[in-house]
């Protein structure tokens, strides 16, 4: 177990931003009333022996700072699991994961993150509202909060949109707002967990480019869940592709294609092929 | 409390079938002819509507007139609408009306204020508070009559042992929905919060009030509707003159003064379509995804 709270003296700080070392997280499942249920903890009064659900099974990963990381895998591989773990969310059943030399214990706003959900976005507030809720829970004050949201509503392109509320904007906009939300604050690590997956092709790709612009504009730390290979391949600079249930790193694949990078070229396409024949291998009924 | 105090309420004058008849059939005609000037407010549905209520309030006047129906007991809209009329012009029904919507107002504010505490306490600070949702199921199943020798002992005669009661009323539907309320807020919301830094209670504010705000808003228009419903009762504890519209039906019950009790109803009726209105004004207040 990592020592909670406190500096881990192994890992001087400033080498990587992100350390995962050998984390494993499974979980107890039990049957409730023909139902499923994941649980942390081992129930006391359980006359049932639980099952044993293994998420993510010796996994060790760096990060460094500046670096775009798609964690790539089939559903249910643990990735989302590893995000939440490094959002503060989870905490990992053995290993330890520290960020910035400190162990991870519970969310930070050093650690952004975009949720999967376009219902993360709060329908009772404002596109402003929204993307300057995290600078009012941080306790900036009006002025500045007011400028650092209208600085991000230009770098995603929703000027004109301030005062709309969720539910007239589309699907794109939505995750675009979810984006802002994140940035804003400036965070070191922003965490991005498949939001894009139920966008249109076109939407998506147009948000793709957006996420590279915003990457290269704010030099950030970015790790980005998909189960969509292009995406990882168009979007990342360190594609890592897990295996199936229980999720282990199956490769680490490096992507040094300068952006904008063009989808259609043969090295992106032979990169895509080896990122797909990675995932194949363990389904080989595809 | 056997009518001692009630004024005397002769009618001054009363409205001949006749004449009641006519002036209905007046306000049909203009009616119509506003539905055909300005079809916007005066609507083809509301027409229909309107026509509906008409034809039951003149068979109900012609069933009195030819007294099919002793009128002792089912007195005719016209004897209802003359004896509105003599009360209002000696200021007594502006009375029993400003006492009644005084208690309604006061116990719902109260209902609104302790229904969200306590509900947000049993349901989202459930670890501490979730043992009195068993004991609030309990009393809520107790009907409000039960209560009256309670209320008037703790709360003596008068206006606090009726607030209570309509308090009891209106407090239970508030304090379920915003128990409904808080089961519907979703995890990623409140992971949002606390991935901006927030805590339990930047939660609270920022997710679980905006939330439940509608499925309070519906528990406040069940619990009004409910609120006027336990007004009868309410009064009961009610024995000084001018002490509201439950106690002036009370009141006159016990006279057998069915006219009395019919004007009383009708206003118990119009102030709740009122209050539900007002209610229903808040509904766009805080957006939703729909």
């Amino acid at each position: 177990m990592a020592m909670r709270g406190e500096t881990d003296k192994r890992f001087g700080p400033g080498s990587h931003v992100v350390e995962i070392k050998d984390i494993k997280k499974s979980f107890y499942v039990y049957v409730d009333e023909g139902q499923t249920v994941l649980s942390e903890k081992r129930r006391w009064f359980s006359r049932k022996k639980p099952g044993e659900l293994v998420a993510i099974k010796s996994f060790t990963l760096d990060v460094d700072h500046g670096e775009f990381v798609a964690l790539l895998g089939p559903s249910g591989c643990g990735k989302s699991t590893l995000l939440r773990i490094l959002a503060g969310f989870e905490t990992p059943t053995s290993g330890f994961v520290t960020f910035k030399g400190n162990a991870i214990n519970g969310p930070d706003p050093q650690r952004a993150m975009v949720f999967q959900s376009e219902r993360a976005v709060f329908p009772w507030l404002t596109v402003e509202g929204n993307i300057g809720l995290g600078p009012k829970l941080q306790g900036m004050g009006k002025k500045a909060r007011k400028e650092a949201v209208a600085k991000t509503i230009e770098l995603v392109e929703l000027k004109g949109f301030e005062r709309a509320y969720p539910k007239t904007l589309s699907g794109g906009m939505l995750q675009r707002v979810a984006v802002a939300r994140a940035i804003v604050n400036h965070p070191e690590l922003l965490l991005m967990d498949e939001p894009f997956g139920a966008l249109d092709a076109q939407t998506r790709n147009h948000l793709q480019d957006h996420v590279v612009k915003i990457w290269q504009s704010i030099e950030q730390t970015i790790i980005f869940v998909t189960h969509d290979i292009e995406e990882a391949v168009y979007l990342a600079n360190k594609v890592v592709v897990f295996t199936a249930r229980p999720g282990e790193i199956k490769e680490v694949v490096s992507i040094n294609l300068p952006h904008p990078r063009d989808r259609t070229s043969e090295e992106f396409i032979g990169l895509r092929n080896h990122c797909t024949r990675l995932i194949r291998d363990k389904h080989p009924e595809g | 409390m056997h009518g001692t105090v009630f004024p005397p309420l002769e009618i001054g004058e009363v409205l001949s079938t006749v004449h009641f008849l006519e002036i209905l059939s007046a306000i049909f005609l203009i009616l119509t002819v506003l539905n055909r000037l300005l079809p916007h407010i005066v609507s083809a549905s509301l027409m229909k509507g309107l026509a509906v209520l008409g034809g039951i309030i003149v068979s109900w006047e012609l069933i009195s007139f030819y007294e099919i129906i002793n009128p002792v007991l089912l007195p005719p809209p016209s004897r209802v609408v003359s004896l509105m009329a003599h009360l209002w012009s000696i200021g007594f029904l502006q009375t029993q009306i400003y006492s009644t919507v005084y208690k309604i107002t006061y116990a719902f504010t109260l209902a609104l204020v302790s229904g969200v505490t306590i509900g947000i306490m049993i349901s989202y600070f459930s670890n501490t508070f979730s043992f009195l949702e068993s004991f609030l199921n309990a009393i809520r199943v107790v009907p409000a009559p039960a209560w009256l020798a309670l209320a008037i002992l703790w709360f003596g005669i008068g206006h606090a042992s009726a607030i209570f009661i309509i308090w009891l009323g209106i407090f239970f539907p508030i304090l379920l929905s915003a128990v409904a309320g808080v089961a519907k807020v979703e995890q990623v919301q409140v992971e949002t919060v606390l991935t901006f830094g927030g805590d339990k209670y930047d939660v609270l504010l920022e997710v679980v009030l905006p939330v439940i705000y509608h499925h309070v808003l519906t528990g406040a228009r069940i619990g009004i509707g409910i609120g006027w419903i336990t007004v009868v009762t309410a009064e009961l504890v009610s024995v000084s003159a001018n002490s509201g519209l439950g106690w002036m039906i009370n009141d006159s019950r016990i006279l057998l003064d069915i006219t009395t009790v019919m004007v009383g109803m009708f206003l118990i009726g119009f102030l709740g379509i009122v209050s539900d209105a007002i209610i229903n004004r808040f509904e766009g207040l805080v957006p939703g995804w729909d």
